[in-house]
């Protein structure tokens, strides 16, 4: 058991080094003029009486959280006996076929129908919200988890697509739909610009070199268009469908409000993201990608021209982050520079690793770990969100040492050949 | 017609020459090896080739054009492919799908067709995996496409490299000690191997140590020493030539 | 153009400069030890700040301040410099030490989680507004100067400066002259074959790691006692100014991370001062642009020739 002991000196350390942090605060004396340390006699309670309490209190959420964990590790377990089996009997193969996608595009049809009419205002802002990261969390991957290229400003692109949108609107009128395709160009020309002097860098040197361009981004934003927030009119933004017509009614009682269009144009989002992200992994292109992050020196010696597909990979991330800046800010109907920050950088980028490095499924997993589940527990759990960055953080460090494949491993398609595949082309 | 040939290649890292001054002339549907004692340049000889390192000086010559520092993928693309003396697999890719990426230089499907799916897309994914499984099948992995590279056999590993290598439609084929650490029965596989690729209209450049390889397929033998050619010619010439004998040997 | 104003920045650009080339030492000892940029370096250099100031609180609280400004300073100095290096030897132990074999960006990430955690962590413990450094230790430093020209020098800079500089002598002295100094340069040549020559690898990378976070929790205090505030947030800025610092110099090199420091603090200074405060950040960015693509091994640094 020297692990176990190891892990308990361990805790007690780092409570020892944190404990000045926590329980001793400086505070001004206004009355003396000078400052003092106060012990903060109300956390050391809170750690003593309060906590026990609220462990015993809540110990049926931690045996469902344990069940929960038991459950997923025995199905890891049975899926790696059994995926040999299901390779020789190719399920996948399912999933290519035309079918099956047409019912699996039903059945989600039918399922936001369903929300859109018995699913309240505060749950469906989650929803979208889940799926614009969905969807930015996929270009990410493009990068990071496929090329393996770590962009750390990726934030500063999509301020760059939320802008070229606020902007085309306060001066131009122009809408959401309208601004899509220049807020992809002019995104993936700055991705281009900034890749073309930094792609030949080291990885953690280019990093960096993403991280100083997110915040210059940030920066000229502030000091060029202005610190304020650019309102985006109602008029521009994604319109709320009400009608008349006898179907509609019938389907949504209540009409189509703003939020609940916008859950389906950003669904639609997700869907095509997975379809071109499935397509690229599929692709001549994405495989020569996944060699250039597994040995750039091989895949040079194997024909494949490395930095002409890093700068590709960098350019249609940043148009990918870019077309999504523009749905988030029609979404929350302003833009501020305060919304593109490193934070958001970090917590992209840890939705990507915690769902899986390069898998397709991966960043639509760590979407819904990292921002919906907090929020559907925020009451229950409120310290959740709160603390959020710092679970982020930490999570980030436990997954590369523990599981740096993330959830949802590399667990890519495999790619089977039979004649049927072939012919039906699908 | 010569298919390669090396003008005084030289290789200098700072101080140290690794490659002195090589003039080398190999024709087509040879096989040639090279060999020398550890640490005489001949890995560095392939880099200089390949455009991995650039030449401090010196020429190299494919099919007559000139492609001294070009980049490596290059030279790959024109006809010039290698196989590393460290296994450099892609670890997470099927075996299938390494020898696919070998066929980069030869598709055409770009980034919007990809993004797409188009027809002509779909249809080049298809000739991609047939050819990548005939190039399983002809180095005898074919029973192992869906192989991670990394769960494959050391002397698999080996086989893969040059399918993968091979992918890329080579007409000079460099391989880095393509028979070591494999047992005897192994070796035997890869001589087979490189004589199937050599009447196929390749020709082979190879490093080994093995001599019963270099003797047993080579049409001549080169030997470095400290980065200097000592001698060249067929196997019965090399193999008692005082020079080499010292070099390998010692003096006495 | 007024000149006094201009020779006082630039002073001021050097007593900061200072500052960031005791941060950039510790972000060019582990590149040169392990390969890897310590994206944490900088939540040290805060954490610096902060255990410095609430040490400075606890000993007003108990009335030691009768021992004088200097000697609360260095109390206060001490403090910084012991939380700070346990929090660097933690990091390093839970963070990078496990993650020593796996692929070149695993390690970055890790560095990334714990910057967010440790920044976020000093959020909730602390305060999430700016805190104050306590004037009483600072404001006499202030008060004392002297005037050259039309310039003013404070005592406070020349303090830091010559702090610093001590530091960093002491720094040089320990890597030229001591055993374990000895040590850290032969792990910086070659891990491997200073751990098969019998070093004790990773006791040399902790104390790498535990030097560096000290010299950045001084750096830290002083800047804080200069700036007269800090915020849980500064590490991130000045640690990205003090990595471009690093890289100016020549990464992995010592007095190459010196040099940085005072020139990024000069173009710091003097940006600031010419197009305005918010104009820092980008020209520390334009600076580090331009090194990585015009001279990548900085000023100082040697060229190291890959073999495949």
């Amino acid at each position: 058991m020297n692990n176990g002991r190891r892990i308990v000196a361990w805790f007690f350390w780092l409570a020892l080094i944190a404990s000045p942090l926590v329980f001793v605060r400086p505070v001004y004396d206004w009355a003396n003029g000078t400052w003092r340390a106060e012990f903060r006699a109300d956390r050391w309670q809170m750690l003593w009486h309060e906590a026990p309490m609220w462990l015993v209190r809540h110990w049926t959420d931690f045996l469902t959280a344990a069940g929960l964990i038991a459950a997923g590790v025995a199905i890891s377990w049975g899926w790696r006996r059994a995926r040999p089996k299901l390779a020789a009997a190719t399920p996948w193969r399912a999933l290519d076929d035309w079918r099956t996608q047409l019912l699996g595009f039903v059945g989600i049809v039918m399922m936001l129908v369903l929300v859109c009419r018995h699913v309240g205002d505060t749950e469906i802002e989650w929803a979208v919200m889940a799926c614009t990261y969905m969807v930015l969390a996929m270009g990410l991957n493009l990068t990071v988890g496929m090329t393996g290229l770590l962009v750390l400003g990726y934030a500063g692109f999509v301020a760059i697509g939320a802008y070229t949108f606020a902007v085309l609107h306060t001066q131009f009128g122009a809408s959401f739909w309208m601004a899509l395709a220049p807020a992809a160009v002019i995104g993936g020309a700055l991705g281009f610009l900034l890749g073309l002097p930094s792609i030949r860098l080291r990885g953690d040197y280019l990093a960096i070199v993403t991280l100083g361009f997110g915040e210059t981004v940030r920066f000229l934003i502030k000091n060029v268009i202005g610190e304020q927030s650019l309102v985006i009119a109602r008029d521009a933004r994604v319109p709320s469908l009400m009608s008349e017509n006898v179907a509609w009614r019938w389907l949504f009682p209540d009409g189509l409000s703003r939020l609940k269009t916008e859950l389906w144009v950003v669904a639609v989002g997700v869907l095509l993201s997975l379809w071109l992200v499935r397509n690229l992994m599929l692709s001549r292109i994405g495989r020569a990608w996944i060699a250039i992050r597994e040995d750039e020196t091989a895949a040079a010696a194997m024909g494949i021209p490395a930095v002409r597909l890093k700068l590709l990979a960098f350019t249609l991330s940043a148009a990918w982050a870019a077309v999504a800046g523009v749905f988030y800010v029609a979404h929350n109907t302003s833009a501020n520079p305060e919304m593109f920050g490193f934070s958001e950088s970090v917590l992209i980028l840890s939705m990507v690793v915690l769902g899986g490095m390069g898998s397709l499924w991966g960043p639509v997993a760590g979407a819904l770990v990292l921002y919906f589940v907090p929020e559907l527990l925020r009451d229950r759990f409120p310290l959740l969100l709160s603390y959020r960055p710092m679970m982020v953080g930490a999570l980030m460090v436990a997954m590369m040492i523990y599981r740096p494949q993330g959830l949802l491993g590399t667990l890519r398609r495999k790619i089977e050949l039979t004649a049927d595949e072939e012919e039906t082309g699908s | 017609m010569t298919i390669l040939e090396t003008r005084r290649l030289t290789k200098c890292f700072g101080g140290l020459t690794a490659v002195d001054a090589v003039n080398l002339q190999v024709e087509q549907g040879e096989i040639v090896s090279i060999i020398g004692p550890n640490g005489a340049g001949k890995t560095t000889y392939f880099n200089c080739l390949t455009g991995i390192y650039p030449a401090t000086s010196g020429a190299i010559l494919f099919r007559g054009s000139d492609i001294t520092n070009r980049k490596p993928f290059v030279v790959t693309r024109l006809g010039v492919a290698r196989t590393f003396q460290n296994v450099r697999l892609f670890a997470e890719m099927s075996a299938l799908e390494n020898v696919m990426v070998g066929q980069y230089c030869r598709t055409r499907a770009g980034v919007l067709r990809g993004l797409l799916r188009t027809p002509f897309a779909r249809r080049e994914f298809s000739q991609t995996a047939t050819h990548a499984m005939e190039l399983l099948e002809f180095v005898g992995l074919g029973h192992q496409t869906h192989t991670w590279g990394r769960n494959l056999a050391y002397g698999e590993q080996r086989r893969l490299e040059i399918a993968r290598a091979l992918a890329t439609q080579p007409e000079l084929l460099l391989l880095d000690e393509p028979a070591a650490g494999m047992n005897p029965q192994e070796v035997g596989a890869i001589i087979e191997l490189i004589r199937k690729i050599r009447d196929q209209g390749k020709t082979v450049l190879l490093i080994e140590h093995h001599m019963r390889v270099v003797t047993g397929i080579s049409d001549r033998i080169v030997v470095l020493d400290y980065g200097e050619k000592i001698a060249e010619g067929t196997p019965k010439d090399v193999c008692a030539d005082p020079r080499v004998i010292e070099a390998y040997l010692g003096k006495g | 153009m007024n000149l006094g104003v201009e020779l006082e920045t630039i002073i001021g650009g050097i007593s900061r400069g200072a500052i960031y080339a005791l941060v950039a030492i510790g972000y060019t000892m582990v590149y040169g030890i392990l390969g890897m940029i310590n994206f944490a370096h900088g939540e040290i250099y805060m954490l610096g700040m902060f255990a410095g100031i609430i040490m400075l609180a606890v000993l007003t609280t108990l009335g030691l301040t009768a021992l004088g400004i200097a000697v609360c300073l260095v109390i206060g100095l001490l403090a910084a410099m012991v939380l700070a290096a346990a929090f660097g030897f933690s990091n390093e132990r839970i963070a990078y030490r496990p993650l020593r074999r796996a692929h070149t960006l695993a390690p970055l990430i890790s560095a990334i989680g714990v910057s967010t955690f440790l920044q976020n962590f000093v959020m909730n413990a602390q305060t999430k507004d700016k805190l104050d450094f306590p004037r009483a230790f600072s404001e006499p430093l202030w008060n004392i100067g002297w005037n050259i020209g039309s310039a003013h020098i404070a005592l406070i800079q020349v303090i830091v400066l010559v702090m610093a500089v001590v530091l960093m002598a002491g720094l040089h002295l320990f890597v030229a002259h001591t055993k374990l100094g000895k040590a850290m340069r032969a792990c910086a040549q070659d891990k491997t074959m200073a751990g098969l020559v019998g070093i004790p690898v990773d006791r040399v990378i902790s104390v790498t790691f535990i030097i560096g976070s000290a010299l950045a929790a001084a750096a830290g205090l002083m800047a804080a006692m200069y700036n007269g505030q800090t915020r849980f947030d500064v590490g991130y800025t000045a640690g990205i100014a003090a990595f471009t610092a690093a890289v100016l110099g020549g990464i992995g090199n010592i007095p190459g991370a010196m040099l940085g420091g005072f020139l990024i603090g000069l173009v710091e200074d003097l940006t600031a001062y010419h197009l305005g405060a918010d104009w820092k950040q980008v020209a520390v960015f334009v600076v580090l642009m331009t090194v990585l693509i015009v001279r990548p091994r900085g000023l100082l640094g040697e060229r190291v020739a890959d073999k495949v």
